[in-house]
Protein backbone atom coordinates (compact mmCIF):
# COMPACT_ATOMS: atom_id res chain seq x y z
CA UNK A 1 0.00 0.00 0.00
CA UNK A 2 0.82 3.32 -0.73
CA UNK A 3 0.31 6.31 1.72
CA UNK A 4 2.06 9.10 -0.03
CA UNK A 5 0.57 10.61 -3.46
CA UNK A 6 3.39 9.97 -5.63
CA UNK A 7 4.55 12.38 -8.31
CA UNK A 8 2.66 12.88 -11.64
CA UNK A 9 3.76 10.76 -14.45
CA UNK A 10 4.77 12.13 -17.84
CA UNK A 11 1.79 12.09 -19.71
CA UNK A 12 0.43 14.10 -16.62
CA UNK A 13 3.11 16.74 -16.59
CA UNK A 14 2.88 17.48 -20.20
CA UNK A 15 -0.94 18.01 -20.22
CA UNK A 16 -0.76 20.44 -17.19
CA UNK A 17 2.54 21.99 -19.24
CA UNK A 18 0.21 22.49 -22.13
CA UNK A 19 -2.55 23.58 -20.14
CA UNK A 20 -0.74 26.29 -18.47
CA UNK A 21 0.84 27.42 -22.25
CA UNK A 22 -2.48 27.79 -23.23
CA UNK A 23 -4.27 29.77 -20.76
CA UNK A 24 -1.05 32.10 -20.73
CA UNK A 25 -1.74 32.52 -24.20
CA UNK A 26 -5.50 32.76 -23.76
CA UNK A 27 -4.92 35.59 -20.86
CA UNK A 28 -2.42 37.40 -24.03
CA UNK A 29 -5.15 37.44 -26.44
CA UNK A 30 -7.37 38.46 -23.64
CA UNK A 31 -5.45 41.64 -22.94
CA UNK A 32 -3.99 41.86 -26.52
CA UNK A 33 -7.71 42.90 -27.41
CA UNK A 34 -7.16 46.23 -24.85
CA UNK A 35 -9.54 43.96 -22.40
CA UNK A 36 -6.88 44.33 -19.14
CA UNK A 37 -9.80 44.95 -16.99
CA UNK A 38 -11.33 41.37 -17.93
CA UNK A 39 -8.26 39.47 -16.71
CA UNK A 40 -9.02 39.90 -13.06
CA UNK A 41 -12.68 39.13 -13.34
CA UNK A 42 -11.77 36.11 -15.43
CA UNK A 43 -8.94 34.95 -12.66
CA UNK A 44 -12.09 35.78 -10.21
CA UNK A 45 -14.56 33.50 -12.03
CA UNK A 46 -12.04 30.48 -12.79
CA UNK A 47 -12.17 30.58 -8.91
CA UNK A 48 -15.47 30.28 -8.72
CA UNK A 49 -15.21 27.91 -11.40
CA UNK A 50 -13.18 25.41 -9.48
CA UNK A 51 -14.92 25.80 -6.29
CA UNK A 52 -18.44 24.76 -8.36
CA UNK A 53 -16.34 22.00 -9.49
CA UNK A 54 -15.20 20.90 -6.49
CA UNK A 55 -18.61 20.62 -4.65
CA UNK A 56 -20.12 17.82 -3.12
CA UNK A 57 -21.83 16.23 -5.44
CA UNK A 58 -24.18 13.79 -3.61
CA UNK A 59 -25.06 13.72 0.16
CA UNK A 60 -21.72 12.08 1.80
CA UNK A 61 -21.85 8.59 3.57
CA UNK A 62 -22.85 8.62 7.10
CA UNK A 63 -19.66 8.15 9.30
CA UNK A 64 -16.63 9.02 6.49
CA UNK A 65 -13.79 10.65 7.60
CA UNK A 66 -13.68 12.40 4.39
CA UNK A 67 -15.65 12.61 1.79
CA UNK A 68 -15.39 14.67 -1.49
CA UNK A 69 -16.14 15.02 -5.30
CA UNK A 70 -14.88 12.59 -7.04
CA UNK A 71 -15.11 11.38 -10.92
CA UNK A 72 -15.12 7.48 -11.15
CA UNK A 73 -12.73 6.46 -14.42
CA UNK A 74 -13.79 3.67 -15.92
CA UNK A 75 -13.35 2.77 -19.39
CA UNK A 76 -11.62 6.07 -20.48
CA UNK A 77 -14.35 7.68 -19.89
CA UNK A 78 -15.41 10.22 -16.20
CA UNK A 79 -18.37 9.32 -14.01
CA UNK A 80 -19.33 12.62 -11.85
CA UNK A 81 -20.24 11.56 -8.00
CA UNK A 82 -18.94 11.30 -4.33
CA UNK A 83 -16.08 9.53 -2.67
CA UNK A 84 -16.38 8.79 1.16
CA UNK A 85 -13.60 7.17 2.97
CA UNK A 86 -15.05 5.95 6.36
CA UNK A 87 -12.98 3.61 8.68
CA UNK A 88 -12.70 0.28 6.67
CA UNK A 89 -14.32 1.28 3.29
CA UNK A 90 -14.73 3.17 0.28
CA UNK A 91 -17.90 4.19 -0.56
CA UNK A 92 -18.55 5.94 -3.90
CA UNK A 93 -22.17 7.51 -4.78
CA UNK A 94 -22.96 8.54 -8.27
CA UNK A 95 -24.75 11.40 -9.31
CA UNK A 96 -28.12 10.66 -10.71
CA UNK A 97 -26.34 11.61 -13.89
CA UNK A 98 -23.88 8.80 -13.74
CA UNK A 99 -26.60 6.11 -12.31
CA UNK A 100 -28.75 7.00 -15.51
CA UNK A 101 -25.36 5.96 -17.52
CA UNK A 102 -25.75 2.70 -15.56
CA UNK A 103 -23.37 3.46 -13.32
CA UNK A 104 -23.94 2.22 -9.29
CA UNK A 105 -22.55 2.79 -6.26
CA UNK A 106 -19.47 1.24 -5.28
CA UNK A 107 -18.44 0.38 -2.10
CA UNK A 108 -15.18 -1.12 -1.37
CA UNK A 109 -14.43 -3.10 2.00
CA UNK A 110 -10.61 -2.50 3.03
CA UNK A 111 -9.28 -5.36 4.43
CA UNK A 112 -5.78 -6.62 4.43
CA UNK A 113 -4.50 -7.51 1.04
CA UNK A 114 -5.80 -4.92 -0.39
CA UNK A 115 -3.88 -1.88 -2.58
CA UNK A 116 -4.41 1.67 -2.36
CA UNK A 117 -2.65 3.91 -4.42
CA UNK A 118 -2.69 7.68 -4.42
CA UNK A 119 -1.11 9.44 -6.84
CA UNK A 120 -1.01 12.92 -9.03
CA UNK A 121 -2.80 13.40 -12.03
CA UNK A 122 -3.38 16.13 -14.92
CA UNK A 123 -3.75 18.97 -13.13
CA UNK A 124 -2.67 21.00 -9.48
CA UNK A 125 -5.31 19.53 -7.36
CA UNK A 126 -6.04 16.15 -8.87
CA UNK A 127 -5.03 12.88 -6.79
CA UNK A 128 -5.66 9.87 -8.58
CA UNK A 129 -7.07 7.16 -6.33
CA UNK A 130 -6.62 3.64 -7.02
CA UNK A 131 -8.19 0.94 -5.01
CA UNK A 132 -7.85 -2.82 -5.33
CA UNK A 133 -9.38 -5.33 -3.38
CA UNK A 134 -11.28 -8.46 -3.75
CA UNK A 135 -14.53 -6.50 -5.70
CA UNK A 136 -11.87 -5.64 -8.21
CA UNK A 137 -9.71 -2.22 -9.34
CA UNK A 138 -11.69 1.14 -8.90
CA UNK A 139 -10.25 4.59 -9.53
CA UNK A 140 -11.29 7.40 -8.80
CA UNK A 141 -10.17 11.51 -9.94
CA UNK A 142 -10.78 13.33 -6.35
CA UNK A 143 -9.04 16.65 -5.28
CA UNK A 144 -5.87 17.20 -2.89
CA UNK A 145 -6.68 17.91 0.95
CA UNK A 146 -5.11 18.23 3.98
CA UNK A 147 -8.06 15.85 5.05
CA UNK A 148 -7.84 13.62 2.76
CA UNK A 149 -4.83 12.12 3.68
CA UNK A 150 -5.84 12.34 6.97
CA UNK A 151 -8.80 9.98 6.33
CA UNK A 152 -6.50 7.75 4.19
CA UNK A 153 -4.12 7.31 7.55
CA UNK A 154 -6.90 6.15 9.36
CA UNK A 155 -8.17 3.41 7.11
CA UNK A 156 -7.55 -0.04 8.39
CA UNK A 157 -6.04 -2.66 6.12
CA UNK B 1 -22.84 55.06 -51.26
CA UNK B 2 -24.58 52.02 -50.14
CA UNK B 3 -27.13 54.64 -49.02
CA UNK B 4 -27.38 55.83 -52.48
CA UNK B 5 -27.87 52.82 -54.51
CA UNK B 6 -30.03 51.27 -51.34
CA UNK B 7 -32.26 54.26 -52.68
CA UNK B 8 -32.00 53.63 -56.17
CA UNK B 9 -33.18 50.18 -56.20
CA UNK B 10 -36.02 51.25 -53.90
CA UNK B 11 -37.03 53.18 -56.97
CA UNK B 12 -36.87 50.12 -59.16
CA UNK B 13 -34.61 51.22 -61.23
CA UNK B 14 -31.78 48.41 -60.89
CA UNK B 15 -33.50 46.43 -62.93
CA UNK B 16 -32.70 47.90 -65.97
CA UNK B 17 -29.26 48.68 -65.33
CA UNK B 18 -28.71 45.07 -64.33
CA UNK B 19 -30.01 43.71 -67.65
CA UNK B 20 -28.52 46.03 -69.89
CA UNK B 21 -25.17 44.57 -68.68
CA UNK B 22 -26.03 41.50 -68.61
CA UNK B 23 -26.91 40.43 -72.50
CA UNK B 24 -23.35 39.70 -73.24
CA UNK B 25 -23.17 36.43 -71.23
CA UNK B 26 -26.96 35.07 -70.71
CA UNK B 27 -25.70 32.19 -68.23
CA UNK B 28 -23.97 34.88 -65.86
CA UNK B 29 -27.25 37.37 -66.29
CA UNK B 30 -29.35 34.80 -65.47
CA UNK B 31 -27.83 34.58 -62.12
CA UNK B 32 -27.59 38.05 -61.96
CA UNK B 33 -31.05 38.92 -62.33
CA UNK B 34 -31.48 36.51 -59.82
CA UNK B 35 -29.63 38.31 -57.09
CA UNK B 36 -31.48 40.96 -58.25
CA UNK B 37 -34.61 40.00 -57.13
CA UNK B 38 -33.30 38.56 -54.74
CA UNK B 39 -30.35 40.23 -52.88
CA UNK B 40 -28.41 42.26 -55.29
CA UNK B 41 -29.30 45.07 -53.57
CA UNK B 42 -25.28 47.09 -52.82
CA UNK B 43 -23.86 47.70 -56.25
CA UNK B 44 -24.04 46.96 -60.12
CA UNK B 45 -22.25 44.69 -61.60
CA UNK B 46 -21.31 44.08 -65.33
CA UNK B 47 -21.39 40.47 -66.75
CA UNK B 48 -19.53 41.67 -69.53
CA UNK B 49 -16.33 42.10 -68.09
CA UNK B 50 -16.89 40.19 -64.46
CA UNK B 51 -16.51 43.48 -62.60
CA UNK B 52 -18.71 45.82 -60.59
CA UNK B 53 -19.05 49.07 -61.89
CA UNK B 54 -19.51 50.36 -58.66
CA UNK B 55 -17.28 50.52 -56.33
CA UNK B 56 -17.65 48.39 -53.10
CA UNK B 57 -19.04 50.24 -49.95
CA UNK B 58 -16.60 48.10 -47.80
CA UNK B 59 -13.58 48.61 -50.00
CA UNK B 60 -11.60 49.46 -46.98
CA UNK B 61 -11.71 45.88 -45.89
CA UNK B 62 -11.59 44.11 -48.91
CA UNK B 63 -9.05 46.17 -50.59
CA UNK B 64 -10.75 45.13 -53.97
CA UNK B 65 -13.16 48.02 -55.61
CA UNK B 66 -14.57 46.81 -58.47
CA UNK B 67 -13.88 42.59 -59.09
CA UNK B 68 -16.62 40.43 -58.73
CA UNK B 69 -16.32 37.26 -56.35
CA UNK B 70 -12.55 37.43 -56.00
CA UNK B 71 -12.07 37.28 -59.83
CA UNK B 72 -14.34 33.80 -59.85
CA UNK B 73 -17.45 34.80 -61.44
CA UNK B 74 -18.10 30.80 -62.90
CA UNK B 75 -17.53 29.33 -59.10
CA UNK B 76 -18.41 32.16 -56.86
CA UNK B 77 -21.17 34.64 -56.40
CA UNK B 78 -21.68 38.05 -54.44
CA UNK B 79 -25.71 37.93 -53.90
CA UNK B 80 -26.04 41.74 -52.62
CA UNK B 81 -21.99 43.43 -53.51
CA UNK B 82 -20.89 43.33 -50.27
CA UNK B 83 -18.06 41.37 -48.73
CA UNK B 84 -19.33 38.40 -47.16
CA UNK B 85 -16.40 37.83 -44.94
CA UNK B 86 -15.17 34.60 -42.96
CA UNK B 87 -19.13 33.44 -43.02
CA UNK B 88 -19.16 32.94 -46.90
CA UNK B 89 -20.98 29.91 -45.90
CA UNK B 90 -24.45 32.19 -47.00
CA UNK B 91 -22.80 32.34 -50.50
CA UNK B 92 -22.05 29.05 -50.68
CA UNK B 93 -25.58 28.03 -49.51
CA UNK B 94 -27.28 30.12 -52.28
CA UNK B 95 -24.83 28.39 -54.88
CA UNK B 96 -25.48 24.80 -53.80
CA UNK B 97 -29.29 25.85 -53.88
CA UNK B 98 -28.65 27.61 -57.18
CA UNK B 99 -31.04 30.57 -55.84
CA UNK B 100 -33.36 28.88 -53.05
CA UNK B 101 -31.57 30.36 -49.98
CA UNK B 102 -33.61 33.46 -49.66
CA UNK B 103 -31.57 36.71 -48.53
CA UNK B 104 -32.38 36.42 -44.90
CA UNK B 105 -29.47 33.63 -45.28
CA UNK B 106 -26.87 36.28 -47.19
CA UNK B 107 -27.99 38.56 -43.95
CA UNK B 108 -27.53 35.82 -41.57
CA UNK B 109 -24.22 35.87 -42.18
CA UNK B 110 -23.46 39.55 -42.18
CA UNK B 111 -25.23 39.27 -38.46
CA UNK B 112 -22.78 37.24 -37.91
CA UNK B 113 -20.12 38.66 -39.43
CA UNK B 114 -21.04 42.21 -37.47
CA UNK B 115 -21.05 40.19 -34.16
CA UNK B 116 -17.57 38.63 -34.97
CA UNK B 117 -15.82 40.72 -32.32
CA UNK B 118 -18.21 40.53 -29.17
CA UNK B 119 -17.86 36.44 -30.33
CA UNK B 120 -14.72 36.73 -30.08
CA UNK B 121 -14.65 38.29 -27.12
CA UNK B 122 -16.72 36.29 -24.90
CA UNK B 123 -15.19 33.26 -26.20
CA UNK B 124 -11.93 34.32 -25.30
CA UNK B 125 -13.09 35.36 -22.11
CA UNK B 126 -14.78 31.78 -21.27
CA UNK B 127 -11.69 30.38 -22.43
CA UNK B 128 -9.46 32.12 -20.38
CA UNK B 129 -11.99 31.02 -16.97
CA UNK B 130 -12.04 27.41 -18.00
CA UNK B 131 -8.26 27.00 -18.59
CA UNK B 132 -7.55 28.94 -15.43
CA UNK B 133 -10.03 26.36 -13.80
CA UNK B 134 -8.44 23.62 -16.46
CA UNK B 135 -4.91 23.88 -14.48
CA UNK B 136 -6.45 23.56 -11.28
CA UNK B 137 -8.67 20.46 -11.26
CA UNK B 138 -9.84 18.00 -14.42
CA UNK B 139 -12.79 16.80 -12.54
CA UNK B 140 -16.10 16.89 -14.29
CA UNK B 141 -17.92 20.50 -14.32
CA UNK B 142 -21.49 19.45 -15.27
CA UNK B 143 -23.12 16.50 -17.75
CA UNK B 144 -19.26 14.83 -18.07
CA UNK B 145 -17.79 17.61 -19.18
CA UNK B 146 -14.14 19.21 -17.35
CA UNK B 147 -12.65 22.68 -18.03
CA UNK B 148 -10.50 21.75 -19.98
CA UNK B 149 -13.19 20.69 -22.76
CA UNK B 150 -15.43 23.72 -22.00
CA UNK B 151 -11.19 25.82 -22.63
CA UNK B 152 -11.00 23.76 -25.15
CA UNK B 153 -14.32 24.48 -27.32
CA UNK B 154 -13.78 27.89 -26.51
CA UNK B 155 -10.49 28.45 -27.57
CA UNK B 156 -11.20 26.98 -30.39
CA UNK B 157 -14.16 29.66 -30.92
CA UNK B 158 -11.83 31.98 -30.52
CA UNK B 159 -9.20 30.96 -32.38
CA UNK B 160 -11.80 30.80 -35.78
CA UNK B 161 -12.77 34.38 -34.86
CA UNK B 162 -10.04 35.25 -34.34
CA UNK B 163 -8.64 34.19 -37.95
CA UNK B 164 -11.82 35.38 -39.39
CA UNK B 165 -11.29 38.93 -38.03
CA UNK B 166 -7.76 38.84 -39.18
CA UNK B 167 -9.15 37.99 -42.57
CA UNK B 168 -11.16 41.05 -42.58
CA UNK B 169 -8.44 43.41 -41.84
CA UNK B 170 -10.24 43.81 -38.21
CA UNK B 171 -7.03 41.96 -35.95
CA UNK B 172 -3.37 41.16 -36.75
CA UNK B 173 -1.22 38.88 -37.61
CA UNK B 174 0.56 38.91 -33.95
CA UNK B 175 -3.09 39.26 -31.92
CA UNK B 176 -4.32 36.18 -34.63
CA UNK B 177 -1.40 34.23 -33.55
CA UNK B 178 -1.89 34.04 -30.28
CA UNK B 179 -5.50 33.83 -30.46
CA UNK B 180 -4.74 30.42 -32.35
CA UNK B 181 -2.25 29.49 -30.53
CA UNK B 182 -4.30 29.17 -27.45
CA UNK B 183 -7.31 27.31 -28.63
CA UNK B 184 -5.02 24.78 -30.16
CA UNK B 185 -2.74 24.11 -27.27
CA UNK B 186 -5.98 23.82 -24.84
CA UNK B 187 -7.41 21.74 -27.83
CA UNK B 188 -4.06 18.92 -27.72
CA UNK B 189 -4.04 19.16 -24.44
CA UNK B 190 -7.81 17.98 -23.41
CA UNK B 191 -7.00 15.63 -26.99
CA UNK B 192 -3.81 14.25 -24.62
CA UNK B 193 -5.53 14.01 -21.73
CA UNK B 194 -8.51 11.36 -23.47
CA UNK B 195 -5.82 9.10 -25.10
CA UNK B 196 -3.96 8.91 -21.85
CA UNK B 197 -7.26 7.67 -20.03
CA UNK B 198 -7.88 5.27 -23.07
CA UNK B 199 -4.66 4.00 -22.91
CA UNK B 200 -4.63 3.69 -19.63
CA UNK B 201 -8.05 2.11 -19.76
CA UNK B 202 -6.68 -0.58 -22.37
CA UNK B 203 -3.77 -1.41 -20.13
CA UNK B 204 -5.06 -2.00 -17.30
CA UNK B 205 -7.84 -4.00 -19.06
CA UNK B 206 -5.14 -6.49 -19.84
CA UNK B 207 -3.54 -6.55 -16.71
CA UNK B 208 -6.51 -7.20 -15.21
CA UNK B 209 -7.23 -10.36 -17.55
CA UNK B 210 -4.94 -12.29 -15.79
CA UNK B 211 -3.51 -13.36 -19.29
CA UNK B 212 -0.12 -14.47 -19.44
CA UNK B 213 0.73 -12.70 -22.00
CA UNK B 214 -0.98 -9.44 -20.15
CA UNK B 215 1.78 -7.50 -19.50
CA UNK B 216 3.30 -7.57 -23.09
CA UNK B 217 0.16 -6.92 -24.57
CA UNK B 218 -0.83 -4.54 -22.20
CA UNK B 219 2.86 -2.66 -23.10
CA UNK B 220 1.45 -3.52 -26.76
CA UNK B 221 -1.56 -1.15 -26.10
CA UNK B 222 -0.18 1.43 -24.62
CA UNK B 223 2.43 1.89 -27.45
CA UNK B 224 -0.73 1.67 -30.26
CA UNK B 225 -2.74 4.09 -28.29
CA UNK B 226 0.36 6.96 -28.10
CA UNK B 227 1.20 6.02 -31.61
CA UNK B 228 -2.80 6.14 -32.64
CA UNK B 229 -2.73 9.84 -30.36
CA UNK B 230 0.37 11.40 -32.35
CA UNK B 231 -1.76 10.62 -35.24
CA UNK B 232 -5.19 11.96 -34.55
CA UNK B 233 -2.99 14.86 -33.22
CA UNK B 234 -1.23 14.98 -36.41
CA UNK B 235 -4.59 14.72 -38.23
CA UNK B 236 -6.29 17.09 -36.13
CA UNK B 237 -3.91 19.70 -36.26
CA UNK B 238 -3.61 19.39 -40.29
CA UNK B 239 -7.46 19.08 -40.27
CA UNK B 240 -7.80 22.45 -38.27
CA UNK B 241 -5.31 24.43 -40.50
CA UNK B 242 -7.48 23.12 -43.59
CA UNK B 243 -10.65 23.67 -41.68
CA UNK B 244 -9.50 27.65 -41.17
CA UNK B 245 -8.26 28.35 -44.65
CA UNK B 246 -10.06 26.66 -47.02
CA UNK B 247 -12.91 29.51 -45.52
CA UNK B 248 -10.53 31.71 -47.79
CA UNK B 249 -11.27 29.70 -50.89
CA UNK B 250 -15.00 31.11 -51.18
CA UNK B 251 -14.72 34.45 -49.61
CA UNK B 252 -16.57 36.12 -51.97
CA UNK B 253 -15.44 39.90 -51.45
Amino acid sequence: MTRNITVRTTRSWIVLFLRVLACGFLIAALILHGDLRLVPIAIALGCVLVLFVLRDRTQPSAGADWSGSADLLLKGKKFSGQLSLAKGRMIWSPTDRSHRLGVDEINVNIVAGSELKLETGPALLDVIVTVSGTAGKHRFLTHRSSSLKRAVDHLEM
Amino acid sequence: MKTLFNKRIRQGRYTSEIDRHAWSTPSIWMRTTTFASACSINRYYDPSTGQFISVDPLVAVTGQPFAYANDNPVNAIDPNGLDCGFFSFACSAYDATAGGVTTAVVDAGHVVNAALPVIHTLANSIAVVASLCAVVTSETVIGGNTCGTIAAAAGGVTAVTGVALYAEGRENGGNTAVDVTGGALGGVSSLFEGFANSARALQEAEFDSGNLWAPVRAWAWGKFASGLSGISRFLSATAFGIGLFGEFGSNCS
